[in-house]
């Protein structure tokens, strides 16, 4: 999972979290208006229901009034019949009393009969339960109403509480009639208050439901339960009842105000039929709902219930999902900061799964193998494939080895073949997953390039063996040059000493044989110590600014001499008249030593190159040491023999170290180079590979400080007439040199013949003031020669030249006391700088 | 040639070790020349030698020192420094003598003419 699909990942949770918070929310709501509707909806049912109900009793409640009514209206019918008929005419009061009492039995809803003439005077009456004594009724509404409204046939009054026992009636009165119609009287019924309410009791309603019987003027005339205050009072709640139940459209219960107890009331009116009455059935509106309260309560509760159950499992759900989501986001984290640390680590990601033989490999593992990075899953051989083929047996050898241990850690190095055909170091580092039995599993962990590293390696490890390197030549140098010292002190005696007693011995004898013997190997030894002298640099040196180009070009002549026939020399030297500051013995010595390696190098014949330029170098490493930036020149020997191997390369710049065999190589060749270069400030770089030979580069400080090279520039002092001797067995060289030795202001007197020579000195040797002679001569050679001389005159100055300047030469020409030795072939400056200073410096009478 | 043996110019000849000493003596004296040895001696010697020749084992090093007391000691009188140091192109008043601050300078070992010939320069110069 890479960080981009994880930040989706964790967008799309908050996506989810919102919803899931909306879905429950609305679930609740949902819920929640079910319920609501439910109530609401019950609440309008039992509105009607109570309205439907209260309808029925109302009508029920109408229709048994109407009944007791009824029957009190046939009572007096059948009486107001009886009295048409004068069946009471001459009836005393007290008959009629009883008779009018019998006639009532059975009717609980009376209590009394009256009955009463035109004037409303009381002809009989029946009172329950005393015979009354009111005697004039004219002044009531039950007598006058039905007299004065002869349509009336039923009157139906007031409830009025009774004069005689005090008791809640109302009358129901018909009008008496003449056969003509005229008025007659009455004959009234009091009706009991008490048979109505008590009826109304018993039909047993549900509590809270109350019937009131009224009178369709407004007046309230029975009421259960029963209130006595109210009965007879006025109610214009009534009215607007009334009017309510006859306007068109009226549905359902009437909600009211109680005008009797403030108690607020669900109600139905139901005219009572033919009479002038109505009945009332009232709920108290908390009796009624209370049903409706109790399931909107249990709604309610259930819904609460329901809608806390579901925002428990919402929370629940909420709770659960922000745990995952942390633990989500902190996979995420961790995957993310997994990442970063690989991405920072620049390695790449192995997994092999050793059953299927499928290795997962990330992207960067596979840039680092340098292979398709779009595919993912490779097989071993793929991967194996990879390696370079040496390496590939090893790298087998090792997995299997490893596989079959029980080691979980694996830390390998190896070589692969990149497609442009170099070649990389690649690290594994795994892990291995095992089973109980140690069995290898999986195979997971990075891939890492080390080629930088180990390169890096290389160069540190390369550079601390230069240092060890430089080290242990200074500490060979210290030491050589100490022996040095103490040798050179022992060779003076011993050259010394021996010097005076070769003199003091006579020539030809045993003796002087041995002396000479010592003598020699002495100046080879006092050769041998000068080069550890100048190899341990600490010796003492002339340091002038010296023409390289001529000292090479000289040397160069000196190793043309002596080079085997099937070795050529090319020579390409351009440095011009750039000089270095030091020691032009030294600087010829290099170039020697150089030079006789790669002759030695090239047993079998090839061409030696040696070049000399100047170059400008930005500084930086060569194989000796470090060099700084600015003007060197530069030396190359170049030979074409078969190489130096690496191993070999590496100790070449050792103090006696040579691969030549015993004896013929001291060892001392290239640490003298060494030595030498070092000393004057310069490197070598040295390059070999395996049948191409090698090349020697040194890089020696062009020296600044003197903008014409001295060596070169210095103008030997002209000559002043000075007899020469020049002897070569040469003509031509005579010759040239006569010319040249003239041209610098001397006297030449040249010779082809050592013996003519030595012939004509013999004849005058006052005549000559120095002598300048070839070494290499038939019949006598130039240190022959000199001797000869020297025996003449020991003060003469000789110098002698030669094509092949050896150190036995030297060392020959030393002891016989000859100012110079000239390398051959000669030019001018170099005759006159060896007369002049042969002259200048010369042995002195 | 042999000087005149009246009046021959003295040399005298610094920390040499004997077998040095003895050698010099030899070849100098064989020239007509007057030898005499000092050793090192802080001692303020004679004033009156032509030539003073040292033997300097380590002029990198403490070679100046002994070459000034030297010189402090002799004044006026040239001096030639004897070294195992000096590579063997090192000869007369070349850039190593200039640099010493002497008159000569020769490497060991020295052969008797080079010691005679640069002898001889030196007491030749003029003072």
């Amino acid at each position: 999972m890479n960080i981009q699909s994880v930040i989706e990942a964790l967008g799309s949770h908050k996506r989810a979290r919102r919803s899931l918070v909306a879905f429950g929310t609305l679930f609740i709501a949902v819920v929640m208006a079910i319920a609501g509707y439910e109530i609401y909806r019950g609440y309008d049912a039992a509105i009607e229901n109570t309205g439907r109900e209260l309808d029925t009793q109302a009508r029920i409640m109408a229709e048994q009034t109407a009944r007791s009514i009824q029957a009190i209206d046939v009572l007096l019918r059948y009486l107001a019949a009886q009295e048409q008929r004068g069946a009471f005419d001459g009836m005393s009061e007290k008959d009629l009393y009883t008779y009018l009492k019998e006639q009532a039995v059975g009717l609980a809803q009376i209590n009394g009969l009256h009955l009463a003439d035109a004037k409303g005077i009381t002809r009989g009456a029946w009172v329950y339960p005393t015979p009354g004594s009111v005697r004039d009724v004219s002044d009531r509404a039950f007598y006058t109403v039905p007299r004065d409204n002869p349509g009336i046939n039923l009157f139906v009054g007031q409830a009025i509480q009774s004069r005689i026992d005090g008791e809640w009636l109302f009358p129901v009165t018909r009008r008496l009639e003449h056969p003509d119609g005229s008025f007659a009287g009455t004959i009234s019924a009091r009706a009991r208050v008490e048979y109505f309410r008590k009826f109304y009791q018993d039909v047993q309603l549900e509590p809270g439901t109350k019937v009131t019987l009224m009178h369709r003027d407004g007046t309230l005339i029975a009421r259960n339960p029963q209130i006595e205050a109210g009965i007879g009072k006025r109610y214009p709640i009534f009215d607007e009842m009334l009017a309510l139940y006859t306007s068109p459209g009226h549905v359902g219960p009437t909600r009211v105000t109680s005008p009797l107890d403030g108690i607020e009331r669900f109600g139905a009116i139901e005219l009572v039929p033919d009479y002038p009455l109505a009945v009332v059935v009232t709920r108290d509106t908390r009796t009624a709902l209370a049903p409706w309260r109790e399931q909107s309560f249990s709604t309610a509760r259930r819904t609460l219930a329901l809608s806390a159950l579901a925002a428990l499992m919402l929370a629940v759900a909420m709770r659960q999902l922000s745990r995952l989501q942390a633990a989500r986001e902190s996979l995420a984290k961790s995957e993310e900061r997994f990442a970063l640390a690989v991405a920072g680590s620049n390695d790449g990601i192995i997994d092999w799964d050793i059953a299927t033989g499928r290795i997962y490999s990330s992207k960067r593992a596979m840039e680092i193998v340098g292979i398709d990075s779009d595919v993912t899953e490779r097989s071993r051989e793929e991967w194996v494939k990879l390696i370079r083929y040496q390496d590939r047996e090893r790298a087998r050898d090792d997995l299997v080895r490893f596989l079959a241990s029980r080691d979980t850690l694996r830390d390998v190095e190896y070589q692969i073949a990149m497609a442009d055909g170099s070649l990389r170091w690649i690290r594994h580092r795994h892990i291995c997953v095992r089973d109980a039995d140690g069995k290898a599993l999986r195979l997971v962990g990075s891939v890492s390039d080390t080629t930088d590293y180990r390169n890096a390696e290389s160069e540190r490890v390369r550079l601390e063996n230069q240092l060890l390197q430089a080290k242990k030549l200074e500490a060979i140098g210290t030491l050589a040059g100490g022996i040095a010292h103490d040798f050179n002190n022992i060779l003076s005696a011993i050259l010394g000493y021996g010097e005076m007693a070769q003199k003091d011995s006579k020539e030809g004898t045993p003796l002087r044989r041995h002396i000479d013997a010592a003598m020699s190997a002495g100046v080879r030894a006092k050769s041998l110590v000068e080069r550890i002298l100048a190899f341990s640099r600490s010796g003492i040196g002339e340091r002038t600014p010296v023409h390289v180009q001529s000292v090479v070009a000289e040397a160069l002549d000196l190793v043309a001499a002596s080079l085997p026939k099937d070795v050529r020399l090319e020579r390409a030297l351009a440095a011009g008249d750039a000089a270095v500051l030091g020691d032009p013995t030294q600087i010829h010595q290099v170039v020697m030593n150089l030079c006789t390696n790669a002759v030695q190098a090239m047993k079998a014949g090839g061409t030696l190159t040696v070049s000399l330029d100047v170059v400008e170098k930005s500084g930086g490493r060569v194989a000796t040491s470090v060099l700084a930036g600015g003007r060197y020149l530069r030396l190359s020997v170049r030979d074409t023999g078969p190489g130096i191997p690496a191993k070999i390369l590496e100790r070449i710049f050792d103090p006696f170290f040579t691969t030549k065999e015993v004896g013929v190589g001291t060892g001392l060749g290239l640490s003298l180079v060494h030595g030498i270069v070092t000393d004057l400030g310069g490197g070598i770089d040295v390059e070999s590979r395996p049948g191409e030979g090698a090349i020697f580069t040194v890089y020696l400080p062009w020296s600044s400080a003197v903008a014409a090279p001295a060596g070169v520039a210095e103008v030997a002092t002209p000559g002043t007439g000075e007899t020469i001797l020049l002897v070569d067995d040469e003509e031509p060289l005579v010759r040239l040199g006569e010319e040249m030795i003239a041209g610098l202001g001397y006297e030449p007197v040249g010779f082809t013949s050592s013996a003519q020579a030595l012939q004509s000195f013999r004849a005058s040797p006052s005549r000559f003031h120095a002598v300048l002679s070839d070494e290499a001569m038939p019949e006598m050679t130039g240190s022959e020669l000199a001797r000869e001389i020297r025996l003449i005159r020991p003060d003469i100055p000789i110098v002698l030249m030669s094509g092949f300047v050896s150190p036995a030469l030297l060392g020959r020409a030393r002891e016989l006391g000859v100012m110079e030795v000239l390398a051959k072939p000669l030019v001018e400056r170099d005759i006159a700088r060896g007369l002049a200073n042969a002259l200048r410096n010369g042995v002195r009478s | 040639m042999a000087r005149a043996a009246d009046n021959p110019p003295r040399i005298l000849v610094v920390d040499a070790d004997p077998a040095l000493l003895g050698l010099l003596e030899a070849w100098l004296s064989a020239q007509g020349l007057s030898v005499l040895a000092e050793d090192g001696g802080d001692e303020p010697g004679r004033n009156d030698f032509d030539l003073v020749v040292v033997d300097v084992p380590l002029p990198r090093h403490r070679g100046l020192i002994q070459l000034k007391g030297v010189a402090e000691r002799h004044p006026g009188a040239p001096i030639l420094a004897l070294s195992s140091s000096f590579f063997a192109g090192v000869a007369g008043a070349g850039l190593v003598a200039r640099a010493l601050g002497v008159a000569g300078a020769l490497a060991k070992p020295l052969s008797r003419e080079a010691l005679v010939t640069a002898v001889n320069r030196l007491l030749d110069a003029p003072k």
